[in-house]
């Protein structure tokens, strides 16, 4: 039996970059993951058909996890009138006040498979919130991540404008800094509201302060075209569809990011296991259901339901979780570990979203490129943050897709609701089509004990293990946020001339609906689950310290956003991979010392140095 | 295939609730298959009387089989799909045929991509992005 340095559960973007820095490291790494290696399950599907076959089912049913590793699908979760207004159904049972509006994808590749690709930096003012009267503190700061955030945007390979972050967000990059990649083009719709509204300003009613607007380019992890300046002049190639070098690659338009981007131009987890060292060992189909420690509480490997259909056991000196935040915290649960600080499962988190859309006067040029390109930045920092939760606002580039589902509505409300036929049916339709646009305004939430995954009492997965149960609800700081928005969001559509469709009915279209101050508002969840596993500096208030090391358990790691302390106004991913290249450091420093009295080789000190980037012709 | 008369009636049929003319209905080449779906899924009689009975207006058919067979034909043109019970897309090329996307000027998300920055641009006027093409700070 190979004898494992290390045990990674789970190969979505945590898991799989903490496999692949440690792999670089000539660590020998076994990475257990619950779905099939090819997450199309190996067949000739193109990608059109896997598209259709997901395309309002977003996340990710067409992926194939195994029956034994069910997730939360997006018919689980309905509306309805009354008390609580939403019914659950599936993996993710709920007795909260509210709903937890976001699912998750068990397949090789995880939810990163399905994910928009938006990657933004915190800003050093979202590491501590108590400052604001909110929330928790990190343990760390953004300057102790700027190193990883750095790494990150490589191994994603992120396409932004530096000097745009500097300037507009207040982002300390380092001089000369550059993004892999040059930004990518702005959308119509951000032209023409930038065209409409730069300079202007609206009133936050809730903040008691004017905002003023500019649109402003979201960094992406997806292919655009690469900047020489990057690397002090080496530049950057853009990586294909299994990770290799391939400076051909771009972003076509496709506008199906979620969930498959047929060009492979988008970031998923599978580029980075397509650069994999020969050290690193994937073993799919294989459901980790429990982590085994010894007397002294160490780590020493994880039992898992392998392919067979046979409980098996694995063995390493060090065990990464990276299951996503809810089967984390749900492995943890299930091990008994992990418990002391009585935070194990608490401060679930999510970016609540206030959709808003309508028709602009314009064409907005809906349905092509990635869902949103750009956004407005101002709403996210300052002290307005003390009374209301701060926000990003995205411009939804996908019509209406996300408020009110596919294009087939439309044609539904004129042939089927008006009795639309002919030419004026398809005057009408393209008329609309063309005109459609979305506002999303992403809340932060903010780290409440109250908000929690447990274990069910009575609700068993196939495997016969508990299902993870969620208890969710805003507080009135997300609510005050939201009010925020829509008032901000009436503005916008007044300076745009822009016709408001916005409606949270029916019902069962709007499981996540609430009244706030005589307003009704309806949000959808981002898909961005944080807390869980919370870091902080003592043992007695949080799950992980700030190298995602369990406090009580040496050799046992929980990485990805279940150890984010405060989910920022940012999209987490980018925050959560510079995270989890920190905490592979960290690893590598602890077998390195265990090493030192059996070996005489030096470890790597610097990560520069034994990183590479593939256009320095290191072997793939 | 020959054209037969009865796929000749079902094409001006489409014309007639779709507002597309004959050859942008024969250009996306799913005439014949929905001919055979639209017969298959309203039966014999009903699509025998829809494609001689139906008014020059569609919208005048005031006999409520005749108008939800209507609407059916017209939704499977707009969509690829037939809208039920139950609903089902008829093909890949179904979907990427989809009216509703020509009527917006539009090609189907994942179908037919535009090209690098092509989102820069109104729809139709995506030719041409040489200069979108490597450009930047
Ligand atoms: C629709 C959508 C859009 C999104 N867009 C963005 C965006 O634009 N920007 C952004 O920053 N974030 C975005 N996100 C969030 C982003 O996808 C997540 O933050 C990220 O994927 C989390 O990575 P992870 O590695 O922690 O978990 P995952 O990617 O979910 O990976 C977890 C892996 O663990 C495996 N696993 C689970 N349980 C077990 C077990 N018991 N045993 C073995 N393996 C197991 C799973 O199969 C999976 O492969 C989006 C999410 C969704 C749903
Ligand atoms: S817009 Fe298309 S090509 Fe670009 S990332 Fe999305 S799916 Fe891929």
């Amino acid at each position: 039996m190979t004898r494992y340095d290390v045990i990674v559960v789970g190969a979505g973007v945590a898991g799989s970059l903490v496999a692949h820095r440690l792999g670089r490291y000539g660590r020998r790494v076994l990475v257990l993951e619950a779905g099939a290696a090819d997450p199309g399950g190996g067949s000739a599907r193109d990608p059109l058909t896997t598209y259709l076959a997901a395309s309002g089912m977003v996340p990710g049913s067409p992926l194939g996890p195994r029956t034994e590793a069910p997730s939360p699908g997006v018919t689980d979760l309905v509306g309805a009138d009354g008390t609580p207004g939403y019914r659950t159904a599936g993996h993710l049972p709920q007795d909260g006040p509210l709903p937890y509006a976001s699912g998750y994808v068990r397949a090789n590749g995880g939810t990163g498979n399905v994910w928009t690709g938006l990657a933004p930096r915190m800003l050093p003012e979202d590491f501590d919130t108590e400052a604001f009267g909110y929330g928790r503190r990190w343990p760390l700061g953004y300057a102790d991540l700027e190193p990883d955030y750095r790494a990150a945007e490589e191994e994603l390979g992120v396409a932004g404008d530096a000097d745009e972050q500097r300037e507009q967000l207040g982002l300390p990059l380092p001089d000369g800094y550059v993004f892999p990649m040059r930004p990518l083009p702005a959308a119509r719709l951000d032209r023409v509201l930038a065209a409409r509204l730069d300079g202007r300003r609206v009133r936050d009613p809730v903040a008691r302060r004017e905002v003023e607007l500019r649109v402003v380019g979201t960094p992406h992890a997806r292919n655009g075209v690469p900047d020489p300046r990057y690397d002090a002049g080496r530049g950057y190639v853009p990586r294909g569809r299994h990770g290799r070098p391939d400076p051909e690659s771009r972003c076509v338009g496709s506008a199906s990011c979620i969930p498959h981007c047929p060009s492979y131009a988008k970031y998923t987890p599978l580029k980075t296991q397509g650069r994999w060292s020969d050290g690193v060992t994937l073993r799919d189909r294989s459901v980790v259901s429990r982590v085994l420690v010894d007397g002294g509480g160490r780590a020493t490997g994880v039992e898992y339901h392998a392919a067979d259909g046979r409980v098996s056991v694995a063995h390493a000196d060090v065990v990464v979780l990276a299951a996503h935040a809810v089967e984390n915290a749900r492995l943890l649960l299930l091990s008994g570990l992990a418990e002391r600080s009585g935070q194990l499962g608490r401060n679930l988190m999510d970016h609540p979203v206030l959709l808003t859309w309508g028709l602009l006067p314009e064409d907005a040029g809906p349905y092509r490129g990635p869902g949103s390109v750009s956004g407005f930045e101002g709403f996210r920092a300052g002290p307005a943050r003390r009374l209301r939760a701060p926000f990003r606002v995205e411009f939804g580039t996908w019509g209406w897709v996300w408020a009110k589902g596919p294009v087939d509505t439309d044609v539904r409300h004129f042939l089927h609701g008006r009795g639309l036929f002919g030419a004026d049916l398809r005057k009408a339709v393209g008329d609309r089509i063309r005109r459609q646009f979305t506002l999303q305004f992403e809340m932060e939430q903010s780290a409440d004990p109250a908000n929690r995954v447990t274990l069910h009492p009575s609700e068993r997965d196939p495997l016969g293990l508990p299902r993870p149960l969620v208890t969710y609800d805003l507080d009135a700081h997300v609510k005050a946020g939201m009010a925020a928005a829509g008032a901000v969001s009436d503005q916008l559509f007044e300076l745009l001339g822009a016709e408001e469709h916005t409606d949270y009915t029916p019902a069962a279209a709007w499981p996540g609906r609430f009244e706030h101050d005589g307003r009704v508002y309806g949000y959808r969840g981002a898909g961005h689950a944080a807390g869980t596993h919370v870091m902080g500096d003592s043992p007695a208030t949080s799950v992980v310290d700030s190298w995602q090391a369990c406090w009580d358990h040496p050799g046992l790691y929980a990485v990805g956003c279940g150890s984010m302390p405060s989910v920022a106004t940012s999209n987490p991913t980018l925050t959560m991979a510079a995270l989890a290249l920190r905490s592979a450091e960290r690893v590598e420093a602890d077998l390195a010392s265990r090493d030192r009295p059996v070996s005489l080789a030096t470890p790597p000190t610097s990560r520069t140095d034994s990183e590479t980037s593939p256009i320095r012709g290191v072997p793939e | 295939m020959p054209l037969t008369d009865e796929s000749q009636r079902f094409t001006s049929l489409s014309a007639r609730l779709t507002g597309f003319d004959g050859a942008e209905l024969d250009a996306t080449g799913m005439a014949e298959a929905y001919r055979a779906v639209a017969a298959e899924q309203l039966g014999a009689r009903r699509y025998a009387r829809l494609l001689r009975e139906l008014p020059e207006e569609p919208d005048d058919a005031g006999d409520p089989e005749l108008r939800s067979a209507a609407e059916a034909v017209t939704h499977l043109w707009y969509t690829g799909s037939w809208p039920g019970p139950p609903p089902f897309l008829v093909s890949p090329r179904a979907y990427a045929e989809g009216l509703v996307w020509k009527a917006a000027g539009l090609r189907a998300p994942a179908t037919e991509p535009g090209g690098y920055g092509s989102w820069a641009e109104a729809p139709g006027r995506h030719e041409g992005l040489g200069t979108i093409e490597g450009s930047g700070p």
